[in-house]
């Protein structure tokens, strides 16, 4: 198992889409800067809470994006033949791409805190006191996950359509109704829209609606579960059957 | 115009299509979901149509954004690319035609979407000449601005030779800046200004302060350099 995953680290190494790592991390923050920039008064914590606020939907975009392309691009570059090689069961292939999903986000989750921090850091003027500084390490593990317990969704539409595409109209749609249903309380029930719904109101804002954290932690493990029996019983059906 | 009737065919059979309907569609089900799901205070049809207008002009972007980088990625991914330099046409003529049916696309769609929303407003809301103008405006405006953006994205494409890879740039350019697009300074990124000015030709209150010559100004220079460079690079030797 641990050798598949050092074989999708190799694989997503040589690829062309490893400047999203950095983009995906840095941008948010720069971003948040630039829309404060002449607004006055501007305090640690509602910064970090707007540099989340921008992060959230548009990660999501990029973990997307990363993981059609780490699935699709084994059939567009027709390197699935030779993967489906491997001595392994066939399911170790898709357990290890959503390690490598897991690794690529926690990457990027902590990339963005330190460099919104960073640029928090040079705009603000002032070292951020360690009650905000834990507050921020505190979301770390919860953006994380959140958005963990999204990327079988984009496994299992990538693996129907085989298409490298799918994970950027996914990532734009997302983007889309996170804008749109912001104000709407039915934000708390688009899966897409969680990891914000949740980051928001857990760092201590509450302009987006949240009723219930357990229901919203509830729909988010259950995307994940059954998207991944999803992807597990179309690979049995896909690979094992013919 | 044969060029672009060839370019037209194809992507004619391909995902292209599908992702065109879906992203000239996706904006008026969205409209209408809102709607659907907003209190009664909120409800009147226009006003949606302009608080959230920027998802029209979003949604129409991204998709030229995807064609204009698949319409030429493709034909060195597929190896395509060969066969066209030798046919005896110039170079400039087969970019111009890959041009030429990005126009057309983004016309026909930006038409087809505001068309829609404001039959969707004649059936859900009132109408008056004045709104009619303002759609007009936002369609024509929207779409001869983002028109000028196309070399850019084309350069890019031209650059990486890579759809996935040169798609990402293009797309990342353009959602994780749209933040910024609310600010004063937007002026930055040029490819905000066809968003703002759409936006603005349908909201009727807190429009964006743009000074529409320099709006103009500004991208008709990044649509005249970028052409430029997609020539250069579309006829360089390898």
């Amino acid at each position: 198992m641990l050798s598949v995953v050092k074989v999708e680290i190799k694989k997503l190494m040589s690829s062309m889409v490893l400047w999203m790592i950095p983009a995906g991390a840095i941008l948010p923050a720069i971003i948040s800067v630039l829309v404060l920039l002449n607004i006055e008064g501007v305090y640690w914590k509602g910064y970090i809470h707007t540099s989340m606020d921008t992060f959230n939907p548009l990660a999501f975009l990029i973990f997307a994006c990363f993981v059609s392309f780490i699935w699709a691009r084994e059939y567009e570059e027709g390197m699935m033949e030779i993967t489906l090689l491997y001595p392994y069961p066939k399911y170790v292939l898709l357990y290890a791409k959503i390690i490598l999903m897991f690794i690529i986000i926690a990457i990027i989750v902590i990339l963005w805190a330190v460099s919104t921090y960073i640029a928090g850091r040079i705009y603000l003027g002032e070292v951020m006191n360690t009650g905000d500084l834990k507050e921020l390490i505190k979301m770390l593990p919860v953006i994380i996950v959140t958005q963990f317990l999204l990327v079988t969704i984009t496994f299992f539409i990538t693996m129907v359509f085989k298409n490298i595409l799918v994970g950027a109209i996914l990532g734009v749609i997302s983007v889309v109704l996170c804008y749109l249903f912001q104000a709407s309380p039915a934000i708390q029930y688009i899966p897409i829209c969680l990891p914000m719904v949740l980051s928001h109101n857990l760092y201590g804002f509450n302009q987006v609606i949240l009723d219930s954290y357990a229901v919203s932690f509830g729909i988010l493990s259950a995307t994940f579960t059954v998207m991944l029996i999803a992807c597990v019983i179309y690979l049995r059906k896909k690979w094992e059957l013919h | 115009m044969k060029y672009i009737t060839l370019e037209l065919r194809k992507i004619k059979k391909t995902s292209m299509s599908y992702i065109i309907f879906l992203f000239a569609t996706l904006p008026i089900l969205l409209m209408l979901l809102l709607h659907i799901t907003s209190d009664e205070i909120n409800k009147e049809f226009y006003t949606i149509i302009a608080n959230y207008s920027v998802i029209i002009t979003m949604c129409l972007f991204t998709v030229s954004i995807i064609l204009a980088n698949y319409i030429i990625t493709r034909e060195y991914q597929e190896s395509t690319i060969i066969y066209l330099f030798i046919a005896p046409v110039s170079r400039k003529k087969i970019l111009a035609s890959k041009f030429g049916l990005l126009f057309l696309i983004l016309f026909t769609l930006s038409i087809f979407t505001y068309g829609c929303i404001f039959l969707l407003n004649v059936m859900l809301g009132e109408v008056n000449s004045d709104i009619f103008a303002r759609y007009v405006a936002a369609c024509l405006s929207g779409a001869f601005l983002f028109f000028l953006l196309m070399p850019l994205i084309v350069a890019i494409a031209l650059w990486r030779k890579n759809f996935i890879s040169s798609m990402l740039i293009s797309l990342v350019m353009l959602i994780f800046t749209s933040p910024f697009m609310f600010t004063q300074n937007f002026y930055a990124f040029p490819h905000l200004i066809p968003m703002a000015v759409s936006n603005n030709m349908l909201m009727t209150d807190n429009k964006l302060d743009i000074n529409y010559p320099l709006a103009f100004l500004i991208l008709a220079l990044v649509g005249c350099l970028f052409t430029f460079v997609s020539v250069r690079l579309f006829e360089k030797k390898e």
